[in-house]
């Protein structure tokens, strides 16, 4: 099922939690809203099920106006952060619920969550209380039940939050495998990065209830719109640097009150060289190792930058590098944290 | 350690003792109710009845329309606590679930009620009752019954704490609210309903002052107005009295000792309306 | 939470609550209402609900009647004969109960049990213990060289005889009530007292009853509200009657008698709007009189360094 949000706007009495929010979502696709807490993405995903309605603007699935469709007449199956198992049915009537109040024949229905079970691989399950299954077969339960009906859209609200770090990874490509095989539009939320960037085809960025960027992960991470996209993603963080920018050089500047623009390079697309042509100079300043990557920290001036090294670089604290970004690979942004997308020919100086 | 050893063994002393005190007007109360009558006023007292007259349940059972009386009290006790479980339930859902105007000022007034004690009740409901015809029927011993703000406080502070997600989920699976309520909520109240069932059944079982003004035919009485009434007739035959009185008193210790975990949890919760 | 109000929520839930609401307007909040109005009803005819004559009459003829004094009196001995000593014992057995100690929860029933039964059938029970010959409580006096007390047609003992059925009935909810205060004192506590060389009467003075001010003020504000409130032990205890000479009137049965026996609703509400009043100003000094105690507990230990 196609999706489309057009201008969509959600106000509380004073708080704009959605503001003109525009976007389409193609049948089949697994799309991932993301940004910070309170930027807006739940509140979106909560307006998909029906839960809010929208102040202004139209929702459509396929060519259908669903604006004040009721949730339970969306075709739509949603986990929740917490599961929302309910805690006296068993697994197996868990996952019959949603058909039960669809007054599907017992014995269709029964037929139905066994295979639902058997998809979600808890089908040896199906006897016990949610109370007597870990996090992550609870997880499974939900999205069983959220399946069963086969609903055409299907809504995750930060489902992998309350999982530990070994089990979220694991279930991130189960919930891949499971979409995938139905072949579902599904709308997941997070505020996890790292799982947007690694189970979406697409990724919305959304910020204070605002519209950020909609693209695959690839490019919102190579070709981010503006600072905010550029800063949210990537661990360690983009480097930004105060610059003054004029006739397709960028100079870097001791303050933000003199900078006119910075320039973003993240530290994956920095490098150490050995000539100073369209280069930095600074002092390197330490060196640490992060699981396999080893972040070199070097003072350029008042500012700091941190570098993704090779291990066998011979760089030792107190010496004197330059720095060079990778072409193509540095963001120029204006104060207001727009790309500047005139032509910058890569010049770059430091005085 | 052997201070510790001695210390605690004092401990024990006490509150066995104690605890002794607390049963020995019981143990005392079923004996006497198993005495021939010329075991009963002895000295010193005997504990150990010999024979054990079975029969004096029987002379009692017989002697006043007791098994009247035991439907009386079962039948309201039954009928109020159903009463005051569904009255409960939809006002507590409502307290709970719907952001209505006034909701806080109408809670609020209902707690004031509370404070209130219940013998300025007494007179205008009597009236009322009168009134409606009610007096010396059974719908004068539940109708005034079947709502408890105690109650509808506990269980709204139980539906409170289930998460607002469980209610989202069950309309996603279609579910209306009115189902959401009988299908999810309800059942997962359970221990908190059972509490108030029990403290309704033992409040109407044991209530006095209530039954004794609103009944006045012999076919009305509950137990313990009929154990008063029994007391005026059989005067000093205590076998007897004790045989009423224990007739009144065992069937809720037994309900206590059976399901004492509930009582605890609702008396600990917010004390009884008293 | 973030869900507006509207006016179709309100009407449904007002259809939620209409089965609880009218029960509880009707047999609550209304009769709140018109006891008052019936207390100032000299003349009164309750069947059509006429009436022909207003005033303040009512209050002073209870105040004028010295049988109303003596109920007043009798309830004032019973409140402090039952609330201290109901306090300070179920305290004690709280405290020895909290102790890490076999058959707690076995010792526990067995004190809540009185709670759980009615009244007016233990009161015959006592009825019997109090017997002046035969009774068990004489017998049990004998043994140690007391001579029989006439506990039930004595005028002076009457009042005794209820104070200890009273605390006898209530103790069990008390200590229910004191123990879940005391499991809610962190035993931090207890062990940095125990590190710094508190003996365990001074761990009891120093933190148990500081922390526990709050579920005492609880349990001794719904003591006292229903020792005033003392009514089926009298009816029961005294087959009918209010004690020899009426030693044994309370307010509440001075409430009864005048309404159910002698049909005067207007004093009998008069009477009962009284009883409320004083409940009410007390309950309010107590609040007060413990909530200053907190405060001062809790500057003390700000002082000292304590607290949370």
């Amino acid at each position: 099922m196609k999706l489309t949000l057009n201008q969509l706007t959600l106000r509380f009495s004073d708080v704009t939690a959605v503001d003109h929010l525009s976007c389409t979502v193609n049948d089949g696709e697994f799309v991932s809203l993301l940004g910070p807490s309170g930027c807006g993405k739940s509140s979106t995903l909560f307006m998909l099920a029906g839960l809010y309605q929208p102040t202004e603007g139209e929702l459509f699935f396929d060519d259908t106006k669903v604006n004040t469709v009721e949730p339970e007449h969306r075709e739509i199956g949603m986990v929740f952060q917490n599961y929302a198992l309910y805690p006296h049915m068993s697994v197996r009537k868990n996952i019959m619920f949603p058909l039960k109040m669809k007054k599907v024949s017992r014995k269709e229905a029964n037929a139905r969550a066994v295979e639902i079970a058997e998809l979600v691989k808890i089908e040896s399950l199906l006897e016990r209380k949610p109370a007597q299954l870990s996090g992550g077969q609870q997880q499974r339960v939900a999205i069983a039940r959220a399946l069963v009906k086969h609903p055409k859209l299907l809504l995750l609200d930060e489902p992998l939050s309350n999982l530990d770090a070994r089990l979220r990874i694991n279930m991130r490509a189960e919930i891949k495998r499971i979409q995938r095989q139905v072949g579902i539009t599904t709308i997941f939320v997070t505020h996890d990065q790292e799982e947007a960037l690694s189970i979406s085809d697409r990724i919305l960025l959304m910020n204070q209830g605002r519209f950020q960027q909609f693209d695959h992960p690839q490019d919102v991470y190579l070709h981010p719109t503006n600072r905010f996209v550029a800063e949210f993603l990537g661990n360690p963080p983009i480097n930004l640097l105060p610059v003054n920018f004029s006739e397709g050089t960028a100079r870097l500047v001791q303050s933000d009150k003199q900078a006119n623009s910075y320039l973003g390079v993240r530290p994956e697309h920095l490098a150490v060289v050995n000539d100073g042509a369209n280069a930095l100079r600074g002092r390197s300043e330490s060196i640490e190792s992060v699981g396999r990557d080893h972040v070199l920290t070097v003072a350029i001036q008042n500012q700091k930058v941190r570098i993704l090294i090779d291990a066998d670089q011979p760089i030792k604290a107190g010496d004197m590098v330059y720095v060079r970004p990778k072409p193509d690979r540095a963001y120029l942004f204006d104060n207001e944290g727009n790309t500047i997308t005139a032509q910058w020919n890569g010049g770059l100086t430091d005085d | 350690m052997r201070r510790g050893a001695f210390s605690k063994g004092f401990i024990y002393l006490l509150l066995i003792a104690g605890g002794i005190l607390m049963l020995l007007p019981f143990v005392w109360m079923i004996s006497t109710s198993l005495k021939a009558p010329n075991q009963v006023m002895t000295l010193p007292p005997i504990w150990l009845p010999h024979p054990i007259e079975w029969s004096n349940y029987l002379h009692a059972w017989h002697t006043a329309p007791f098994a009247r009386y035991l439907f009386n009290s079962i039948f309201v006790a039954a009928l109020s606590t159903l009463g005051v479980l569904l009255t409960t339930i939809l006002a507590a859902y409502a307290f709970s679930q719907i952001n209505f105007y006034g909701r806080d000022v109408v809670f609020s007034i209902l707690l004031g009620t509370m404070m209130v004690p219940g013998e300025i009740l007494l007179i205008p409901n009597f009236v009322t009752l009168v009134k409606l015809g009610w007096i010396d029927h059974y719908e004068a011993l539940t109708v005034p019954w079947m709502a408890s703000v105690f109650a509808i406080f506990l269980l709204r502070q139980f539906f409170l704490s289930i998460p607002k997600e469980l209610s989202y989920a069950a309309k996603m699976d279609g579910c209306s609210d009115f189902k959401y309520l009988w299908l999810i909520m309800v059942p997962i109240s359970k221990p908190a309903l059972i509490t108030i069932a029990l403290l309704q059944v033992i409040g109407s079982w044991n209530s006095f002052l209530w039954p004794l003004i609103v009944t006045n035919s012999m076919t009305m009485r509950t137990m313990p107005v009929g154990l008063m009434a029994f007391s005026s007739e059989a005067g000093t035959e205590y076998n007897l009295l004790m045989v009423a009185a224990t007739m009144v008193i065992l069937p809720m210790i037994i309900l206590f000792i059976i399901l004492q975990k509930y009582i605890i949890e609702g008396v600990t919760r917010a004390g009884i309306k008293g | 939470m973030i869900e507006r109000r509207t006016w179709k929520k309100t009407l449904r839930a007002l259809l939620y609550l209409a089965p609880a609401l009218a029960l509880i307007i009707v047999f609550d909040v209304y009769p709140i209402i018109k006891s008052f109005l019936i207390s100032f009803y000299t003349r009164y005819n309750y069947f059509t609900d006429v009436v022909y004559a207003r005033g303040i009459d009512n209050y002073l003829s209870i105040f004028n009647d010295p049988e109303f004094w003596l109920s007043l009196r009798n309830t004032a001995i019973f409140v402090l004969g039952v609330v201290p000593a109901s306090i300070c014992l179920s305290l004690a057995v709280a405290v020895l109960l909290n102790q890490k100690i076999r058959f707690r929860g076995l010792l526990r029933t067995i004190y809540f049990i009185p709670f759980v039964t009615s009244v007016v059938a233990v009161s015959v029970v006592w009825r019997w213990i109090f017997h002046s010959q035969y009774g068990l409580l004489n017998a049990a006096l004998g043994l140690v060289g007391i001579s029989s007390i006439h506990w039930l047609t004595d005028p002076n003992w009457a009042m005794p005889a209820l104070i200890i059925l009273a605390i006898w009935k209530g103790l069990g909810y008390n200590i229910v009530i004191f123990l879940a205060g005391l499991q809610n004192i962190d035993s931090n506590y207890y062990r940095a007292a125990r590190i710094d060389g508190a003996s365990p009467w001074q761990r009891f003075i120093h933190i148990t009853v500081p922390m526990l001010s709050g579920t005492t003020l609880f349990v001794s504000i719904i003591a006292m509200i229903n020792a005033f409130k003392v009514f089926d032990e009298i009816y029961a205890l005294f087959n009918g009657y209010p004690g020899p000479v009426n030693s044994a009137e309370t307010v509440v049965y001075y409430i009864y008698n005048k309404f159910y026996v002698q049909n005067q609703y207007g004093i009998a509400s008069a009477a009962s709007y009284v009883l409320f009043l004083i409940i009410f100003v007390l309950t309010l000094i107590q609040l007060k009189v413990g909530g200053q105690k907190k405060e001062r507990t809790r500057s003390k230990k700000l002082a000292t360094g304590g607290g949370r």
